[in-house]
């Protein structure tokens, strides 16, 4: 007898393997817009009061803020630096191209009571929202964050890139924020976007 | 793998040549019929993975000397979260029956592979300024090639005029498990009738 062709070919039919459907891309839904109420061209620096202020005064913003100061001496001051905050910037229109990172200018002072032996940085984040996929994962924000020391005088820091995010690349607006951790005064001064 | 399937179709088609002992009982032309089983798989670290497994079969008597299984189980516990089912096609191939013809031990020799089917509901992720990425539900079913050759022995024994039952015991060898054994008892109803 010879070999049965039916039997081999549905065992042939059956070699191969196959996938019917899969998870579809994620959707974003937009969470509340911030307008400018300045132009957000070039150098996307925001130093005075009144540009800080957009920062905190909108919708997305939280945490314990005071505006301190005039001018571009003015500065945000995060009295309760132990506990969640956020600020968020203004949405850029255009956005803006070719962006490295975020520079800060800080003063973070620890509460005298936390251990000298105790961790004495305070952990920032900035996340930009844009205008191409960071990743695999189209819906996925750019993350940058940085520890930041002790100071009493303002010094610069630029938060660095995190995951497999390969700046540069387009922002259509940032916000910056921490989780909280030890607690103390951080102040703000100066927020710019570094192309 | 190619060098795999020839070997066993030629190892069926020689079997299938050799007559059986004993009478050819007349076997309907279908069986169809019901199985449950056990799997010990040994290809896992850590020790010895045991799964159960019940679910539908078809047989196909080709001729009094070949017969097509094909059955479906669904298995568990595993460690997908949706429904998990073995396939199994297989050539049974008589190798000794009873004088009055009814029963009947086979050799046989398959194939086996994977089913999966899972669902997944509409989730929602917020994002902290606001905004959410929203992931629709989806469906997905997934067919694994059947890469595990499936060999062994089986028994069946006609009860009357309908129904027969059912005693298996194979070996695996491939990617399901390694190296694993199989024992199933299952019913099977001959589609009009055995004689």
């Amino acid at each position: 007898m010879t070999v049965p062709i039916l039997p081999v070919l549905l065992l042939a039919l059956l070699t191969a393997a196959c996938e019917i459907g899969g998870r579809p891309p994620g959707v974003v839904v937009p969470g509340p817009a911030v307008p400018s109420p300045f132009p957000t061209a070039p150098p996307y620096v925001w130093d005075t009061a009144e540009e800080l202020a957009v920062w905190m005064n909108n919708s997305v913003a939280r945490g314990s803020f005071a505006l301190e100061g005039s001018g571009t001496d003015a500065f945000i001051r995060i009295e309760r630096a132990d506990r969640d905050w956020l600020l968020r910037g203004p949405d850029l229109q255009p956005a803006a191209e070719a962006v490295l990172t975020v520079r800060l200018r800080y003063r973070w002072r620890p509460d005298p009571d936390v251990p000298p032996t105790a961790s004495l940085t305070t952990r920032v984040s900035a996340f930009f929202e844009t205008t191409t996929a960071v990743n695999e994962d189209a819906t996925a924000q750019a993350h940058l964050s940085s520890n930041l020391s002790p100071r009493d005088d303002w010094t610069d820091v630029e938060l660095r890139p995190q995951g497999q995010f390969k700046p540069p690349i387009g922002v259509e607006y940032c916000y910056v924020q921490s989780y909280g951790a030890n607690r103390g005064v951080l102040e703000i001064d100066r927020i710019e976007l570094v192309r | 793998m190619q060098r795999l399937w020839l070997t066993f179709v030629t190892v069926a088609g020689l079997l299938a040549a050799s007559p059986a002992r004993g009478q050819d009982a007349s076997a309907p032309h279908f069986e169809i019929g019901a199985n449950a089983s056990g799997i010990v798989a040994f290809g896992f670290e850590g020790g010895a993975g045991v799964v159960g497994g019940a679910g539908p079969g078809l047989t196909v008597n080709v001729t009094p000397r070949v017969a097509i299984d094909l059955a479906a189980e669904f298995i568990g516990p595993t460690e997908s979260s949706g429904t998990t089912a073995l396939y199994q096609t297989q050539l049974a191939l008589p190798i000794r029956r009873s004088a009055d013809g009814k029963r009947t031990l086979s050799f046989t020799v398959g194939a086996a592979g994977l089913l999966w089917y899972w669902q997944a509901s509409e989730t929602r992720s917020p994002r902290l300024d606001g905004s959410a990425v929203v992931y629709p539900g989806y469906r997905t079913f997934r067919i694994s090639a059947p890469t595990t050759l499936a060999l062994g022995i089986a028994r069946e024994e006609v009860v009357s005029r309908h129904v027969a039952t059912r005693f298996g015991l194979q070996t695996y060898l491939g990617s399901l498990g390694g190296i694993a054994v199989r024992a199933s008892v299952g019913v099977a109803f001959g589609v009009g009738g055995y004689r």
